[in-house]
């Protein structure tokens, strides 16, 4: 692999002493695609641009004037007209200039070529529906690029990794690597969902999971994302679901829904806590160091937990 | 908005219009822009707060690039605290950023100043900041949100006073000093050799004389000479590494190289009695690796106009010799060759500097000579030499610094700030953020954990009530060492006042000159001769400081014998302390240590370059006792805790 250039020694000293060179090397050499131009979608990109990679792409069709009011990657008198994903581009290039970011429109409608996911080592979708996610993530799978799905909503954060088949070492500097090769299996965002929820530990499962279920349902239902307005047919739902699943009714949390319903984009800790998480997952993919999380991670305000779980294996 | 049956809990409070009407208006104080102060104003504005101030004396150096992300190259050498409220502004407006590029211990910024605000949230890289701005917020009665982060680990914690417990409640571990005998003579880890080079050579010859004077004079002291052999040996040393009229910088180098390679370890192998149990060094000799070093002996001396274009700041040995790795550790003959042309640049093109430098991490060429010199006396005693990558990480103290974690943490910085500007501070968390992934068994993990804040402790000599007990040789040890060693350093008093029962003694900036004068008539006495019969065993001992409203009361044993190897700094400082010295984790083996024994404080740092970068702090508290879990808990907050919870009750952070 190309050695570091004495420009890239000098930015990313500090963090050579975490990862060392050979997984910087990695991450240089990486072609990574986020979709969305959220506040959440901005905190990703920041960071993992600020890591260094081969390439960063940043696709959405909104303009400045449609993105999200926290996405600080678009300056106030950014021009309304221009394309969202272009001026974070710009904004991000500007950020490092030793990483190559490029501004991409989404094609129209939920349809991800696999033509477009194939040319990624890793692919992240931000704040979409729930339904894209499972149309990405099958895309990625038929291809086999990594793939993660973030949300943030008001108050509650998760996101979902699928690495498919993913090999990878211990984390450590390269004097204190290890080499022993670990491969880690991930199941499909589909699958995920299905997980029974007899299967779910009544206290101990996140109670953001089975919430997911039921707006995946209802979203499928109405053929739109859902708001604060659909809580109550949520709730039916809800008690619908544990019914039919045969399952604890402690696994479901009313003020979580709400929670979770009331926000069309995450506040601004939140989505800087669950971008912090979700950069470090993507570092990890890219570089095949460090173990990675399988496969769902929360965080809510509501107890201020970061809550890793693995669902469907 | 608290107590009302209708009033939203947490944290459906974040939608309420009255508390985003607070947030706008609450007047916050975020000391440092560093790591975590970019992200924290970042995650501040876009939270709806409009009125920050920000208090940083530091400017931007390149290797902040890689997370400080409101910063650009053409940014580089500009005010950190200036440049990140620009940046801000520029995604919104509408929050008013203050900017000071100041060091937060000035005097200006006292405690009515720090009662102008609602809230304080740290976002500092060094212990002594962090623990004046505690007894402010202390004093101040000004709630005070601390975080710290280390590579992949972070930590933010909630200070409130007499609620929860202050920043110096639990002990924190202080830089690791060295025996200054292992530092001048019997070195058998490269660090030895390390704090040598920078605190010692570097010093001498480019840095201030009178700094390293305290350290050989306690050295030849140490070798069994009389206090007047001591300074006039000391007086000699200095004056031998003084540049000579007409001497040419290379014959300089050439001089010095082979006083402190070949000569001093001569010398040192002569003191048969260190070599009983150890191997004795070997010394090198510059005519037979000069074959090899004669790319920069052809230098015969470099002039300014030679290479005027070249920026000081990027003038580098290594790149005039071609040495391109700096992830390979150097041949002797390489180290040799850095050596020389290192010192003969610095003189040559830094003429200006020398006499007065200050050893500086990313000061490239500093870098290189201490690398140099360092790994030329490993060679010496036989001890691995390292690559000029880890001498620049060890010799700077530099501690592992990512954009993730930092961005993580300024999120729950911001969290907790929500929870006290709504009134819910019973809903406030200490919260630890974990390295790694390991979900075993059970399938579930907390990466992110909150745990119940701590009540204070009673036995806090800072917001309780306790004495300390310090054990030290009141006969050889003087006033000046007392104040620098253990007030200053140990217990982090900026400007001491010293009582006891016949004498004061104050520092600060409303005393006048005579007053300063006659005070400074102390500093050199040992404390047994100090007026009104001195500091001796059993002295009760006053310090205070008046800015921080600190008041501590020591109990003085006198104790003469000290074992250096245990306690280099011959002294112990004892009682619920707010410090423990003792093991400092490996990332803070300072080799700033050092420097409180050679006399140079610490204090013209203050806030440091590397904000997100508390060595001391994200590592000790993970292992230190364990914090309540949710289960150890009150009944009230038991209540609370049934309303808000999530499940996945039961994991010990651990």
């Amino acid at each position: 692999m190309v050695e570091l250039t004495e420009a890239e020694a000098a930015v990313y000293d500090r963090q050579l002493r975490v990862w060392g060179v050979e997984t910087q090397k990695r991450l240089n050499a990486a072609k990574v695609l986020i979709i969305g131009c959220s506040g959440l979608a901005a905190e990703t990109a920041k960071n993992i641009v600020l890591a260094g990679l081969g390439s960063l792409s940043i696709m959405d069709s909104r303009s400045c004037k449609d993105a999200c009011s926290n996405n600080f990657l678009i300056p106030h008198d950014a021009d309304p007209a221009h394309s969202s994903a272009t001026r974070c581009a710009a904004t991000l290039q500007e950020m490092n200039p030793l990483v190559h970011v490029v501004g991409l429109q989404q094609p129209e409608g939920n349809h991800f070529p696999e033509a477009t996911l194939g040319q990624f080592n890793v692919v992240i979708l931000v704040d979409a529906s729930l339904d894209q996610v499972q149309q990405a993530d099958e895309a990625c799978r038929r291809c086999n690029t990594a793939f993660y799905a973030a949300f943030a909503r008001g108050t509650c954060s998760f996101m979902f990794a699928d690495l498919c088949n993913h090999v990878w070492t211990p984390q450590g500097d390269d004097k204190t690597q290890s080499l022993t090769q670990h491969s880690s299996s991930y199941v499909s965002f589909h699958h995920a969902l299905q997980h029974p929820w007899k299967k779910l530990h009544a206290r101990k499962s996140h109670k953001l999971f089975p919430i997911l279920r039921v707006c995946f349902e209802l979203e499928q239902r109405h053929k739109r994302c859902l708001r604060a307005a659909d809580a109550a047919e949520a709730k039916q739902l809800a008690h619908e679901l544990i019914a039919r699943e045969g399952a604890s009714g402690e696994l479901f949390s009313e003020p979580l829904l709400d929670e979770f319903l009331c926000g069309n984009q995450g506040l601004a800790a939140v989505n800087a806590v669950l971008g912090g998480v979700l950069a470090n997952e993507i570092l990890k993919a890219v570089s095949h160091r460090g173990e990675p999380l399988n496969n769902f991670m929360y965080f809510c305000l509501l107890d201020g937990a970061g809550v890793v779980e693995h669902i469907g294996g | 908005m608290n107590g009302e049956a209708a009033s939203p809990g947490w944290p459906q409070v974040v939608r309420a219009k009255l508390l985003q009407q607070r947030m706008k208006e609450a007047k916050i104080l975020a000391v440092g822009a560093g790591g975590i102060g970019c992200e924290l104003l970042k995650t501040l504005a876009l939270s709806g707060f409009e009125n920050v101030q920000v208090v940083d004396m530091d400017t931007i150096e390149t290797s902040n690039l890689n997370r400080q992300f409101l910063f650009r190259k053409r940014h580089v050498g500009q005010s950190k605290a200036k440049v990140a409220a620009e940046a801000v502004q520029r995604f919104r407006p509408s929050c008013k950023i203050n900017a000071m590029q100041a060091n937060i211990k000035e005097p200006q910024y006292n405690v009515g100043w720090f009662k102008g605000f609602d809230l304080v949230l740290n976002g500092l890289d060094n212990l002594d900041a962090r623990r004046h701005v505690n007894r402010l917020c202390l004093a101040a009665e000004v709630p005070l949100v601390e975080s710290g982060t280390a590579a992949y680990l972070g930590q933010v914690t909630v200070h409130i006073k007499g609620t929860y417990e202050c920043f110096e409640c639990q002990p924190k571990a202080t830089p690791k000093t060295y025996p200054v005998c292992t530092i001048r003579n019997t070195p058998d880890k490269p660090i030895h050799c390390i704090v040598w080079a920078k605190d010692l050579l570097f010093q001498r010859l480019f840095g201030r004389a009178d700094v390293v004077s305290d350290l050989d004079e306690a050295a030849e002291k140490a070798e069994g000479e009389t206090e007047g052999d001591a300074a006039a040996a000391a007086e000699q040393e200095a004056s031998f590494f003084v540049r000579q009229t007409g001497e040419s910088s290379f014959a300089y180098a050439d001089r010095v190289f082979h006083r402190v390679f070949c000569f001093d370890i001569e010398r040192v192998i002569s003191m048969k009695d260190l070599w009983k149990t150890r191997k004795p060094p070997v010394p090198l000799r510059l005519d037979e690796l000069r074959h090899a070093a004669a790319g920069a002996a052809s230098t015969n001396g470099i002039h300014k106009s030679s290479s005027s274009q070249q920026a000081t700041a990027d003038l580098s040995a290594c790149r005039l010799l071609g040495i391109r790795d700096s992830h390979a550790a150097w041949s002797t003959a390489q180290s040799a060759q850095v050596f020389l042309m290192a010192t003969q640049l610095f003189l040559d093109l830094r003429s200006d500097e020398v006499g007065a430098a200050v050893f500086d991490k990313d000061d490239a060429l500093a870098v290189e000579f201490v690398a140099a010199a360092s790994n030329l006396r490993s060679t010496c005693y036989s001890i691995s030499p390292l690559s000029l990558f880890d001498i620049k990480g060890m010799a700077g103290n530099i501690v592992h610094a990512i954009a993730t974690t930092n961005a993580i943490v300024s999120g729950l910085i911001v969290a907790e700030a929500i929870k006290l500007l709504a009134g819910m501070p019973e809903n406030c968390r200490a919260t630890h953020l974990r390295s790694s992934v390991h979900t075993g068994r059970s399938g579930r993990e907390r990466i992110i954990g909150p745990s119940m804040l701590e009540p204070p402790n009673p036995n806090c000599p800072v917001c309780g009530t306790a004495q300390l007990s310090l054990e030290i040789d009141t006969h050889k040890t003087t006033f000046k060492e007392l104040l620098d060693r253990v007030v200053r350093r140990k217990l982090a008093v900026a400007q001491p006042t010293i009582q006891y029962d016949g004498f004061m003694y104050e520092e600060g900036p409303d005393l006048d000159e005579d007053e300063v004068a006659d005070y400074a008539k102390f500093l050199g006495r040992p404390l047994h001769t100090l007026p009104a019969g001195g500091i001796k065993d059993s002295s009760v001992v006053e310090v205070s400081d008046q800015a921080q409203k600190l008041e501590l009361s020591i109990i003085v044993t006198h104790q003469e014998e000290w074992d250096e190897e245990k306690d280099p700094e011959a002294f112990s400082l004892g009682g619920k302390l707010p410090v423990a010295s003792a093991d400092a984790p490996a990332e803070d083996s300072s080799v700033a240590g050092l420097s409180s024994l050679t006399g140079a404080n610490d204090d013209d740092e203050g806030i440091e370059e590397v904000f997100e970068e508390p060595a001391f702090e994200a590592r000790p508290n993970l292992t230190s006792k364990r914090k309540r879990s949710d289960e150890e808990q009150s009944p009230i907050e038991k209540r609370l805790k049934a309303a808000n919870n999530l499940g996945e009750d039961c994991e010990v952070i651990d």
